[in-house]
């Protein structure tokens, strides 16, 4: 399963969390407080709602989850920093 | 707290993929908390944890990965597990009109029999068994017919659309929810049946393509000199732009599989609504042991990249709680001669006969009870992290393995990572292409 393509939609899920994770040296994407390095957590925590706003980055279904608080998130996927 | 019994990790792309199979839930860790988790169950340590990094502890638990200790998680298995195959909201009857067939594809288990038909008897004991279920289970819901064989189709007239109009009514009159479902290589559909089946009920319909048009051809043929790929996709077609639901089957085995290439071809010209309406679904054909699994894969991504819904065989294993309707305890299977069975997986054989339809409704032989009780007897399951998706297959490879530890995988070539990556990727996929309809 290694050798996924690399422009492949999990790639660029992947790549995304790459993304956060250099970022939050300097200013956070979405706004979040690191609880210490390496260690943030998102809290598009699964299936219900994006219970915080500032963490839609999180939720690789952007499209649905990223303005209101109220936004069904449909992807359960959680990722931790 | 403790670990969960049902969490799997795995390593890709510098990150560590953690899945709970009770919870469904998916987490991407960071290497360092997978290490901290790690020190965790080493140190048995997850109040520890929870002081050292709360909001990880917190997730963990609100995940499933961490349980409480008194937990007993089989339990909780197999209480859903019960709720599931036992629950009395709903019905599902499964009618074999015939065990003829229009084709004769090299890879089908059945053995076919010219001249099968139901008759007049056993479609009046068959109204009689739905007049009797829906008396006797006041709990009842929902009621699901599924249309098998055989060919089902070859007695549309004679034998499906009475007793589907019959049941539908009975259902309505006795205010259930009805609907109805097809196995049918669709061949033989017409325009008048797509009118009657706009205002039937239809669930779906599930159409099986061999390959692109000359390896299907080859397999599902009128005659010599003439095929079915191309009526059988202008059926899918015109089902579609009716508005009634088509999962298109893919069958594939170690040659034809690049072949769905062609075939997502032929269905570029769907209209987005038309797309709403089909599901391609890719499963390898029984005598090939060890599918090419990350091939199909790719398959199954380059339709969703076109905006159609497609699973691979992997990606829609649910053993739990997507079980087999086989699995259920208010299921059936009706032959056309009155024959009971459960599995429409194999060969209706009088061997493998579970009971039989008579005057008084279903008499279910000794194997209906062993069937029901075959689940969480196979010690691998027992100890195995993603038990609640596959729970061993269904009860019909419990019942074929009940002297012997088993594990479905085994010798496939397939991986217990391989399903749980699939999924992963499913979910990721059907979001990025907006394809979370049902």
């Amino acid at each position: 399963m290694e050798n996924q393509k690399k422009d492949s939609a999990v790639e660029r899920f992947m790549s995304s969390i790459d993304q956060l994770s250099r970022d939050k040296q300097g200013k956070l994407r979405g706004g979040f407080v690191a609880v210490f390095a390496g260690a943030n957590t998102g809290t598009c925590t699964n299936e219900g709602t994006c219970d915080d706003t500032s963490n839609a980055d999180f939720c690789t279904n952007e499209k649905q989850c990223k303005n209101s608080s109220n936004d069904v998130c449909t992807n359960s996927v959680t990722c931790f920093y | 707290m403790k670990a969960s019994k049902y969490n799997f990790f795995f390593p890709y792309m510098e990150k560590i993929v953690g899945f709970n199979s009770f919870t469904s839930e998916f987490a991407v860790l960071d290497t360092f908390l997978k290490d901290l988790y790690d020190a965790a169950i080493r140190e048995n340590g997850f109040d520890q944890l929870k002081e050292y990094h709360s909001d990880f502890h917190e997730m963990l638990g609100s995940l499933g990965f961490i349980v409480p200790d008194e937990e007993d998680e089989l339990q909780k298995v197999i209480n859903l597990r019960n709720q599931i195959d036992f629950d009395d909201a709903h019905y599902h009857l499964t009618i074999n009109p015939t065990m003829n067939c229009n084709f004769k594809c090299w890879y089908c288990y059945e053995s076919h029999i010219k001249g099968s038909k139901m008759n007049a008897q056993n479609i009046d004991k068959i109204k009689n068994a739905v007049d009797q279920i829906l008396a006797e289970q006041p709990n009842l819901k929902t009621f699901h017919l599924s249309w098998f064989g055989g060919e089902p189709l070859l007695y549309f007239k004679d034998v499906v659309q009475p007793l589907s109009d019959y049941i539908q009514e009975k259902c309505q009159s006795g205010n259930l929810q009805y609907s109805v479902g097809f196995t049918t290589n669709g061949y033989l559909i017409d325009p008048n049946m797509i009118e009657w089946l706009k205002t039937s009920q239809v669930d779906h319909l599930q159409i099986t393509l061999d390959g692109h048009k000359e390896r299907h051809d080859n397999v599902r043929n009128v005659n010599k000199n003439k095929g079915s790929y191309d009526k059988i996709v202008s059926n899918i077609f015109a089902l579609a732009e009716a508005g009634i639901k088509v999962i298109v089957r893919i069958n594939y085995d170690d040659k034809n599989l690049d072949d769905a290439y062609l075939i997502l071809e032929d269905f570029m010209s769907m209209t987005t609504e038309q797309k709403k309406f089909a599901r391609f679904s890719f499963h390898n054909v029984w005598q090939i042991n060890s599918p090419d699994v990350q091939k199909c894969e790719d398959i199954v991504t380059e339709y969703r990249k076109n905006a159609f819904h497609a699973d691979s065989y992997l990606s829609s294993i649910d053993g739990v709680r997507g079980s087999c309707y086989a699995d259920k305890k208010n299921q059936v299977t009706v032959n056309y001669n009155g024959d009971l069975y459960k599995c429409t997986a194999r060969d209706f054989t009088k061997g493998n006969k579970e009971g039989q339809l008579t005057d008084e409704g279903l008499t279910w032989n000794g194997k209906y009870d062993q069937r029901l009780n075959s689940k969480f007897k196979n010690r691998p399951c027992l100890e195995c992290p993603i038990m609640p998706i596959c729970n061993g297959g269904c009860s019909q490879q419990a019942l074929e393995n009940l002297d012997r530890d088993y594990c479905v995988w085994e010798n496939s070539g397939i991986e217990k990572k391989d399903l749980v990556f699939s999924r992963f990727k499913k979910m990721i996929e059907d979001s990025e292409y907006s394809l979370n309809l049902n």
